[in-house]
């Protein structure tokens, strides 16, 4: 059998497949068994899940127990967030949980793998070092690298809306102080008109407020712990102390405003004043070192020649 | 012979099935690659950048087109020049950046130009309609004898409006708003189109905005005074070591031939992308925060 010859049968077969494909994927009616099939696999109820096994050691009591569940939490309002974001990383906390696991375990077993390679690659006796290494850092690093990217993924989307919600207060306030809205429909029509993540935050505070008939400083509350804001939280308790010293509503948004602002720039100033001390380690690290490297390859290029010659 | 009519024919069976096959995803596809592209370039936010810096007549994928080709040229030259691939590709890299930065240096300026003649303008109206004037009069006279950087938009505004009837006025409003790309005149657009539709108070709404909006730029102004020093040294960083070897290639050519071999064209490139990092690090580190423009729903007022 010559290759050519091999090579057509390669070929028939890819054709035979893509027929098979062509007819398989052509639109057709369903047949009337099919549609019943269809109609009891969706009336069928779904078992009771019994909690992952992440999920039932976060649950326990202990000293792991506890810090895992304040991961966890954090986790949840990260999740929650990107999820208001349309920027859904998994379905569920317990699905990522498990992804983070299967995550580990392909690291462990990918870090294995290469190590045995690099071993045999090195031809040394003895034990495989770089085998019993490489999987324990794989397995911890790409988790982590996992875990990283949601957090920082969802710090970003908390600074945007840190950044933008002085934008909404102050609309609010204008839109009060126009006199077209009332100080409850001041807020709510001022985050109908901004179409934004932090209008979009608000907007599920006043949901909350309107669902479970609580005051808007308990919604807030709830829509802070939930997300993990800490500025919906001081939203509330200024509404808290406002309500309580009878400050006018356009006061208060303009107050807080002014105040978020401010603690954002106060950050900025903060991170300016360190930055020429800060920036010596980058300077360091990014600059001296490759002009370093860059010098002796100069150095020792001529020298190598030199040596070579004598 | 045979084998070969063979192959072919189930090759393009193959084809014709999956052309079949995938012919329905063809738009959708198209609509994602688009999509990417366009997320990738950054298209929009070039477009919003343009329109703020004031350089309307250029268009996102004209500028776009221009940056290329000039990072091209210029990645040219310095081979032709010093004949290192690594030194072509960081002299576009650097021409690239460049010109982004020449941008954002025209758009800020442009921005606070703009923004303080508008919040002069906001000043300006409010006195105007303490007077017992309309809005339309308000206009009117920041057209004529407002400040003189808010007084060709407004006068714009007018003319494309035409009259006095109120949605046409709004139509022109929104018609600025998006040719201006500004968040200071989106605010002003909200209160103009709150005045006109549900009979907003004007003064107040306006007097709210200059309150806010001047506090944010006092803080925008600290804001740019911090961070001038730090800007200038990352700049100064980033720049020192080429002047260094630039120096060197003019002074003692011989001393740089090593770079020109495999093994010290690696470690340049590699030592010249670890400083490309390093710049991008520091310059993160020294980001101001920007006033953003949030979209609007003008029909929910």
């Amino acid at each position: 059998m010559t290759p050519l010859t091999l090579l057509s049968f390669v070929l028939a077969g890819v054709f035979a497949a893509s027929l098979a494909g062509l007819y398989l994927a052509w639109p057709r009616e369903m047949t009337a068994e099919e549609w019943i099939r269809h109609r009891r696999q969706g009336r069928q109820t779904p078992r009771a899940a019994q909690p992952a096994l992440a999920i039932r050691v976060v649950n326990r009591d202990t000293g792991l127990g506890l810090r895992l569940r304040w991961a966890l939490r954090l986790l949840r309002a990260d999740l929650a967030l990107l999820r208001l974001r349309g920027e859904s990383p998994a379905e569920s906390e317990e699905a990522l949980v498990m992804g983070l696991l299967r995550l580990g375990a392909l690291g462990i077993g990918g870090g294995f793998v290469a190590g045995i390679a690099l071993w045999l690659a090195a031809g040394q006796p003895g034990l495989p070092t770089s085998a019993l290494l490489l999987p324990v850092a794989c397995g911890s690093l790409f988790p982590a690298l996992r875990w990283l990217r949601l957090r920082s993924r969802a710090t970003q989307a908390r600074m945007v809306i840190k950044r933008r919600l002085p934008r909404i207060l102050g609309g609010a306030r204008v839109l009060l102080e126009s006199g077209a809205v009332t100080p409850q429909q001041a807020l709510s029509t001022a985050v109908t008109v901004y179409r934004d993540s932090a209008s979009d935050v608000l907007r599920e505070a006043l949901l909350q407020q309107e669902v479970r008939r609580v005051e808007l400083q308990q919604a807030l509350d709830q829509v802070g712990e939930t997300y993990g804001l800490d500025e919906l939280r001081r939203l509330a308790d200024a509404y808290r102390v406002g309500t309580k010293h009878g400050t006018q509503m356009a006061d208060l948004l303009t107050e807080y405003a002014l105040r978020l602002r401010e603690s954002e720039h106060a950050a900025y100033r903060e991170r300016m004043t360190r930055a020429p001390v800060l920036m010596a380690v980058p300077a360091l690290v990014f600059f001296v070192l490759p002009l370093l490297a860059v010098l002796f390859l100069l150095i020792l290029f001529p020298l190598e020649s030199a040596f070579t010659q004598l | 012979m045979v084998v070969e009519i063979v192959a072919f024919a189930a090759l393009a069976g193959a084809a014709v099935c999956w052309a079949v096959l995938v012919a329905p995803e063809v738009p959708t596809a198209w609509r994602w690659l688009r999509r990417s592209v366009r997320r990738l370039l950054r298209v929009d936010q070039v477009a919003v950048d343009l329109a703020q810096a004031d350089l309307r007549w250029f268009t996102p994928a004209t500028w776009i087109a221009v940056r290329w080709a000039l990072a091209a040229v210029a990645g040219l030259f310095a081979y032709l020049l010093f004949g290192l691939v690594v030194l072509g590709l960081v002299a576009a890299l650097a021409a690239y950046h460049l010109v982004g930065l020449g941008l954002e240096a025209l758009r800020r300026q442009a921005e606070t130009r703009r923004q303080r003649a508008l919040l002069d303008a906001m000043r300006f109206g409010i006195s105007v309609m303490s007077r017992a004037g309309g809005a339309l009069q308000m206009l009117q006279a920041l057209s004529q004898n407002g400040p003189i950087e808010a007084q060709p938009i407004f006068r714009e505004l007018l003319a494309e409006a035409g009259s006095d009837k109120a949605h046409l006025l709004l139509d022109a409003v929104q018609r600025m708003r998006a040719k201006l790309a500004d968040p200071l005149f989106d605010d002003i657009s909200i209160v103009l189109v709150l005045h006109w539709k549900q009979g907003g108070k004007l003064v107040p709404a306006l007097e709210a905005l200059v309150a806010d909006w001047n506090e944010t730029l006092r803080l925008q102004r600290d804001a740019k005074a911090l961070r001038a020093g730090v800007e200038a040294s990352v700049l100064l960083l980033t720049v020192l070591p080429f002047v260094f070897l630039l120096l060197m290639h003019f002074m003692a050519p011989a001393l740089l031939v090593p770079l020109g071999r495999p093994l010290g064209e690696i470690v340049f490139a590699l030592a010249v992308a670890w400083m490309v990092l390093g710049y991008r690090v520091m310059q993160r580190m020294s980001e101001a925060p920007r006033e953003e423009r949030i979209s609007l729903n003008e029909a929910a007022l």
